[in-house]
């Protein structure tokens, strides 16, 4: 598998001494699903902030695609990275949402001509394109997360960074979004990484990186991380409800494994229970 | 103190081309004491509903009576000063609304605006602050130093330093962790066994279930209903057509019993359903 996010002893502070970021190293596969999990305050956002160069690190390297982030190469490695803030609201530049999947064309200098094309492809692609005249600001809160996804879609991103996207919108909204970064990850190949404290979502995920007073205190896969109770209560994050349910079986005396997805687990307990 | 609605119509920008009919013919009457979920979607009228019970909106026509005190269309705002101090609102996000150099200060504020003297006004900062769980120490401490959730009590702290029958929550675990969630709810709920009467606008249905009596749903300005939480959860034809999902726990039970399975779907409780899938295997 081909890396395209490497980071090794990564290193910031606020203030001096205060260490937000302590020595961090992680790896991301292409085309993977991770989750950056931590309680608020952990440093998960200051990681994404340092990945796309918005803050300097102190120490340590970042590699993106193989290339190292310096300020030579700011430019070329945002060009990959499409990042999506918590609050739309804070993205939005143009008046309409024709405007504003075109920003991000024009600052590349796309070809006029070719602009409409871009725009109506990826407002499609979200399901907006009846929204294209509409002010962003006028639309609700799935449909604003669905226009920033669709602006940064349109400059075709390898990386797509999700900075606790879902968690100001309602159930629907947070659903419609979760499913579009799951399809953008396994249609067109693009690698997710998603900042957030459900841990749900974790259980969905590829890889999981688990966050506390700026150390990865763990990470790997969902099935290793997310069955550390212990370990999650004592970072005020939760369990996932199938690994309850399963112990909880286990404690009874069933002959159950320990499951973290609810669908599986649904699977083999009904298994169980038409052999009964 | 009971809460009650009668054809409550809201329209905002009456008789102008931006005029907005926000709440239609809203009757309610909500009981002393409860803890009640608002939930329904971004535009069904939450908002517009909760900001009546402590008059910051006046209905376009029927009226409000909240114990002794009747809001309609036509009250003067100084008729309405008592109720501010009976019912307290708490904003999204009511942290941006701290403004003070200290937590003293900024919690004292209410109190005093109410006439209350600055030594009785300090005891109060005091016991409202260890009520939302942070100690005295707080007091001389600038909000602006304090995380994203301790900046959150303390701005509820305030509202509770008026000591308000009714409290009315916005969203009030929005952003926050699971944990800072939880600790969140249970203040609430602390606060509610006090005999005060709660009323949270939420989307997350595990709460709802977890922490609440009744369950109020709009949908385009009107109360749609107005029922029990176990009531609601069977409901599930009609929560899925508002695309309101079922509690973590509810859609479980749902699932098993599609399956063969055979549990009450009322359970709230994940030993009790661990029980009784584990009896029934």
């Amino acid at each position: 598998m081909e890396k395209i996010i490497e980071v090794k002893d990564l290193l910031f502070e606020y203030e001096e001494g205060l260490k937000t970021i302590n020595q961090i190293s992680f790896c991301i596969e292409k085309g993977t699903y991770t989750t950056i999990l931590g309680h608020n305050g952990s440093g998960k956002s200051t990681i994404a902030k340092l990945l796309i160069g918005l803050l300097g690190k102190q120490s340590g390297e970042i590699w993106v695609g193989g290339v190292p982030l310096n300020e030579e190469t700011l430019n070329e490695i945002r060009s990959q990275i499409g990042i999506v803030f918590q609050n739309p609201d804070n993205q939005f530049i143009g008046a309409t949402v024709r405007d504003d999947i075109a920003f991000g064309l024009e600052n590349m200098c796309v070809d006029p001509n070719e602009m409409d094309e871009i725009i109506n492809e990826y407002a499609t692609k979200v399901d907006m394109l009846e929204f294209l005249d509409h002010e962003p600001t006028k639309l609700s809160g799935g449909q604003k997360q669905r226009v920033a996804i669709a602006g940064i879609l349109a400059m075709s991103p390898s990386i797509i960074i999700l900075d606790e996207a879902t968690s100001m919108l309602d159930p629907k909204g947070k659903t419609e979004i979760n499913n579009l970064v799951h399809q953008l990850n396994k249609e067109k190949n693009i690698t997710i990484l998603s900042i957030t404290h459900d841990i749900e979502e974790a259980a969905l995920s590829d890889y999981v990186i688990l966050l506390n007073n700026g150390e990865i205190i763990d990470q790997g896969k969902p099935e290793k991380v997310l069955k550390n109770k212990e370990q999650l209560e004592s970072l005020s994050l939760d369990v996932p409800f199938a690994y309850k349910i399963s112990e909880g079986l286990k404690k009874q005396g069933i002959q159950i494994e320990t499951y973290i997805n609810q669908e599986k687990l649904v699977k083999k307990l009904c298994q169980l229970h038409s052999k009964k | 103190m009971s809460i009650t609605f009668k054809e409550v119509e809201h329209i905002y920008s009456e008789n102008t081309p931006f005029s907005y009919h926000a709440l239609k013919g809203v009757n309610l009457n909500i009981k002393t004491g409860s803890m009640t979920a608002l939930i329904g979607h971004t535009g069904s009228g939450k908002s517009t509903l909760i900001q009546h019970i402590n008059a910051l909106l006046l209905p376009t026509s029927g009226e409000i009576q909240i114990e002794d005190i009747m809001i309609t269309a036509t009250n003067k705002p100084e008729t309405l000063k008592p109720l501010r101090k009976k019912a307290g609102l708490v904003f999204q996000f009511p942290e941006y609304q701290l403004f003070e150099e200290t937590i003293l200060k900024d919690i004292i504020f209410g109190p005093k605006n109410f006439g209350i003297s600055e030594d009785d006004a300090r005891n109060i900062a005091k016991e409202t602050l260890n009520l939302v769980g942070l100690n005295e120490s707080y007091l001389e401490k600038s909000p602006f130093d304090l995380s994203g959730g301790q900046k959150r009590r303390v701005a509820i702290a305030g509202i509770l330093a008026m000591n308000p029958d009714i409290l009315i929550l916005d969203e009030p675990t929005a952003g926050l962790d699971p944990q800072g969630a939880k600790e969140m709810l249970n203040l609430f709920k602390r606060i509610n066994k006090t005999g005060k009467t709660v009323i949270i606008v939420s989307h997350d249905m595990n709460q709802v279930l977890e922490y609440c009596d009744d369950v109020i749903v709009m949908r385009n300005g009107r109360v749609e209903r107005h029922e029990t939480v176990d009531q609601i959860f069977k409901e599930t034809e009609y929560l899925s057509s508002l695309s309101i999902d079922l509690p973590t726990i509810t859609s479980f039970i749902l699932q098993l019993n599609e399956q063969g399975f055979d549990i009450d779907s009322s359970i709230k409780n994940v030993n009790q359903l661990i029980k009784e899938i584990g009896g029934q295997l």
